[in-house]
């Protein structure tokens, strides 16, 4: 009998270590069949999901890019249209059951059935107090709610790829005209507020193509940003009122500009005014166009990442996972992947969780660049991982916390924790490469008696870089790899 | 309607499909006391309201809260606007365009002079029936802002007449997506234009794909129809720098835009000339156009079979704004009949580019350049609104409102319209295009022109 038993233990452990553990192993992956109407008008290209949001009597609510919002009965799996003629709807919140706010190009608007039926017979405008000059790039992300009942929206900047329009809303200011990514018109490069009752507030700028915006569970705002010019590589910044996130042509707007072309600024001043980024994507490894960020507020439903954000990648089939703190009165964190292949369709641009907090619905686009189309959903099947619980910064290294108990030899070994750290330049220049970059190799590692958990110390720490470490070596108690073992730590700072 | 283009970024513009038979780049009324300032109540546009899948929009414009509920005419060509106007103590006006293409039919007020006026309480609910009257509306009309949609061509657009113009320089022929049409009514075009270069031909600047269109000849007093000439190269006048006599200009070919086979580099010596050849007709005022480009003054002195005027100083030859921005140098003069020597000779170290020598005078059969052409390479500083009729085997062209030439036409033109590749000919400026399916009387020729005054108010 005991000579089974230990057959069945090595035959177990025998296939994590050979193959290693999925994502899939834990997790259920279901693509949502479309609306047909959509297939009717434009084929596949037509169910590009730009905004997803759950009704309070469990409708999901979906708007796409030929200018639908539909709804669907999650279980029926029938869709209806709610809402048509809209113009590159980019988010959606829906109010209550009736009521569904959506940012299209020209305004935020407020679509409302009002006579019960299903479909939106209002169409009204919430605000439009932002200019349109009528390129292409000039997107109107968001909306997203916040617990009073305010909206924020962020506006993409115009793409020097193509002109303006000569019918244009707004004042038209040609100071940063045709530059590599421009702000001509107001707000361009901005994170506005627009209260509950309508009125628009400038809140942020410094932006470039702010796709993605959401709350921590502690109701703090961030936005993603996309790497190009100004952006070294794409970032995850914790937006605050008032402040200056680095895309210098943004800046035109900001009510007391004296200062000319914002271009024109040396950059040593430009960089004394702008507010870091909490998070770097490390470009090519990690993601090359984040999108929403959506915090984890399933309390458990979801798996053991509660409280932590998830955030899309366009480029891959990945959904990232962002773990924040404060340090030194500033944001920062940590970015891995969560959801990897397997297949999960790329363009991963909006998120939303189920009511019952166990699936998490995604909505893919392209937009003509890398990207899919659809809806998918992610449903945890109960089962825990093995990962990266959470990550954070202190003077000469890092703690670490795994979701599963961990094998003490590996997690013991300072080899499994060396670190590649490097900066990316802050230019007008499109992207940036990695510069001063290093190699650490940890000094110490002090594992915990439970082995859940672990203090890394380096041979020196520098605050402004990207600690890049690959886990690949660890093991879990059972012999199981992590399921991701990529981690990229932002330490702006260093804790004293 | 239909959608366009890539999904997801701006080109998903819809387009029309179906004849355009109105547009209204106004909105239509405003409130009485306001009336003197029209204008400076802007439309808000607030939202709408689906009721049977019809939209009723939601505007306001000043203190007027306005709701407007369209409904196609049944069987007809036609709209019914249902409005519903709150907040206006004064009542409203409804300011009649002629130049509609449809008809007016107001359920209440009055009709005054141009205008229709309605009290407040009947401007709380009104409608309008518009009716399309047929033929009335262009064909085509491009302001030149939707070719910039169609055509981004970064930097091609600049101050029109009417909004923006276009600036056609070549390359491949902008024809806008239309289609193609018959005129067994007769024909019109309308258009702006303002030439860069006054002494060089273009043999069609809006022509029909069957039957020609209209050009421009110096040698030929100014605009003409008919079947687009051969190219103007070499027939109106104009003298090539490169086939002058000339010693220590070197022949270059670098920069583009030239005229000929090639341009005369000035620039290295004190004396360096060039030479033209000019048979003279008659006696009297003529005007010289040294077409050249240059990086800034570079002056060149000027002497006719020999002899200069010591007392005036050389041509100036401004900077123009690049190597490739060729500009006319103008110099008037009197000169003697028979074959005269016109030569200039660099005066310093730095020289510009010599392009062409154009001569206009008495016999020559050119209009004269006015003498502020010399710093602004136009025609003159004014837009011209050209425009053609074609009814019953004539067509009568008009410059600026007034009859300007007449033609015999064989056959009705045909086909689409195409704006034409100006090549190595001179640029030129174009706005607000009119194409109509039938004659276009000296009244509406009149009430186009009048546009340009309106736009400048």
């Amino acid at each position: 009998m005991r000579r089974v038993c230990s057959f069945v233990f090595w035959l177990g452990l025998g296939c994590f270590s050979t193959q290693g553990a999925k994502i899939t192993d834990f997790y259920d992956i279901e693509t949502i069949t479309p609306p047909s109407l959509l297939m009717e008008r434009y084929g596949k290209a037509g169910t590009q999901a730009d905004g997803l949001d759950f009704m309070p009597d469990g409708r999901l609510v979906a708007c796409f890019v030929g200018g639908e919002v539909f709804t669907l009965e999650p279980k029926s799996g029938k869709w209806k249209l709610f809402a048509d003629g809209l113009h590159t709807p980019l988010g959606v919140v829906a109010v209550n059951d009736r009521e569904v706010m959506v940012s299209q190009r020209p305004e935020l608007t407020l679509l409302k059935d009002s006579d019960g039926d299903g479909d939106a017979d209002e169409y009204s405008v919430f605000s439009d107090d932002f200019g349109v000059s009528g390129n292409y790039h000039e997107f109107h992300f968001g909306p997203i709610r916040d617990k009073d009942g305010n909206f924020y929206v962020a506006l993409g900047t115009a793409s020097s790829g193509a002109d303006v329009r000569f019918e244009k809303r707004g004042k038209f200011d040609k100071r940063s005209y045709l530059q590599r990514m421009y702000a001509s018109v107001p707000y361009r490069g901005w994170v506005c507020k627009v209260t509950r009752e309508g009125k628009f507030i400038p809140w942020a700028s410094g932006l470039r193509t702010p796709n993605g915006l959401g709350f921590d569970l502690e109701g703090n705002l961030f936005v993603s940003d996309n790497q190009g010019d100004w952006v070294g590589t794409s970032k995850l910044h914790h937006i605050e009122k008032g402040k200056f996130y680095g895309h210098a042509a943004s800046l035109l707007w900001k009510e007391d500009w004296k200062e000319g072309r914002p271009v024109d600024l040396p950059v040593p001043a430009l960089d004394e005014m702008r507010e870091t980024a909490a998070i770097l994507f490390p470009h090519g490894s990690m993601s090359n166009s984040p999108s929403q960020p959506l915090v984890d507020s399933t309390e458990g439903k979801f798996g053991p990442f509660a409280g932590q954000m998830f955030i899309g990648e366009m480029n891959k089939g990945r959904i990232m996972r962002v773990i924040t703190e404060k340090v030194r009165g500033k944001i920062q964190g940590a970015c891995l992947p969560f959801f990897d292949g397997n297949g999960l369709a790329t363009g991963n641009n909006r998120l939303v969780f189920s009511p019952d907090g166990k699936s998490l619905w995604v909505g893919h686009s392209t937009h003509g660049w890398a990207g899919n189309q659809g809806i998918q959903k992610i449903t945890w099947s109960g089962k825990t991982p093995p990962e990266l619980s959470s990550i954070s910064v202190n003077p000469k290294g890092f703690s670490m916390s795994f979701t599963v108990p961990m094998d003490r030899k590996s997690l013991s070994d300072p080899a499994n924790y060396s670190a590649k750290t490097y900066a990316y330049k802050y230019h007008q220049g499109y992207g940036s490469p990695q510069v001063s970059k290093d190699l650490l190799k940890a000094s110490t590692v002090r594992v915990s008696k439970d082995a859940r958990s672990v203090r890394i110390e380096y041979e020196r720490m520098i605050p402004r870089r990207v600690y890049e470490l690959r886990l690949s070596g660890l093991v879990g108690a059972k012999g199981e790899k992590l399921v991701n073992s990529l981690v990229a730590y932002h330490a702006h700072n260093l804790p004293k | 309607m239909r959608k366009n283009g890539s999904f997801g970024r701006w080109r998903t513009l819809p387009t029309i499909e179906g004849q355009v038979y109105h547009v209204e780049n106004e909105f239509p009324f405003h409130e009485k006391e306001t009336q003197s300032r029209t204008g400076e109540a802007r439309a808000c546009f607030e939202g709408y309201r689906l009721i049977d899948g019809i939209p009723e929009f939601q505007y306001r414009v000043g203190n007027l809260k306005v709701t407007e509920h369209l409904v196609k005419l049944p069987g007809k060509s036609g709209l019914l606007r249902k409005f519903r106007i709150k907040g206006s103590d004064e009542g409203v006006v409804w300011k009649l365009d002629p130049q509609a293409g449809v008809t007016y039919a107001f359920d209440k007020g009055t009709k005054q002079g141009n205008a229709w006026h309605l009290t407040g309480k009947e401007a709380e609910s009104f409608a309008v029936r518009m009716e399309e009257v047929p033929a009335k509306f262009p064909i085509l009309r491009l302001g030149m802002n939707d070719l910039a949609v169609c055509y981004n061509r970064k930097g091609d657009l600049h101050s029109g007449v009417i909004g923006q113009s276009w600036l056609m320089k070549g390359g491949k022929a902008i024809i806008p997506a239309q289609q193609p049409h018959e005129y067994p009514q007769g024909a019109a075009l309308s258009f702006w234009v303002k030439l860069t270069d006054p002494s060089r031909s273009i043999s069609g600047l809006v022509s029909w794909e069957k039957g020609g269109g209209v050009y421009y000849q110096p040698d030929k007093d100014a605009f003409g129809f008919g079947p687009a000439p051969a190219s103007g190269e070499g027939k109106d006048g104009g003298l090539e720098a490169e086939d002058a006599k000339f010693k220590g200009p070197s022949l270059q070919k670098g920069n583009g835009g030239f005229a000929g086979t090639g341009y005369l580099d000035f620039g290295t010596k004190v004396g360096e000339f060039v030479e033209w050849e000019v048979a003279v007709d008659m006696a009297g005022p003529h005007t010289l156009s040294f077409r050249y480009a240059s990086s800034g003054n570079r002056p060149l002195r000027l002497s006719v079979d020999g002899e200069e005027d010591l007392l005036a100083p050389p041509l100036p030859f401004a900077g123009t704004k690049s190597w490739t921005d060729w500009r006319n140098q103008i110099h008037k003069l009197d000169l003697k009949p028979g074959k005269r020597k016109i030569r200039l000779t660099s005066v310093s170290t730095a020289g510009p580019n010599l392009d062409r020598l154009t001569v206009m005078g008495p016999g020559s059969g050119k209009k004269e350049i006015p003498d502020t052409l010399s710093q602004e390479p136009v025609m003159d500083e004014d837009w011209h609104l050209v425009c053609l009729s074609l009814e019953e085997g004539r067509a009568k062209l008009y410059l600026d409102g007034s009859l300007h030439r007449e033609f015999a036409v064989k056959a009705p033109p045909s086909g689409r319209i195409a704006l034409d590749s100006p090549g190595r000919h001179p640029r030129f400026y174009l706005d607000e295009l009119r194409v109509y399916g039938r004659p276009l009387p000296v009244e509406e020729i009149q009430a186009l022109l009048a546009q340009k005054e309106e736009a400048a108010q």
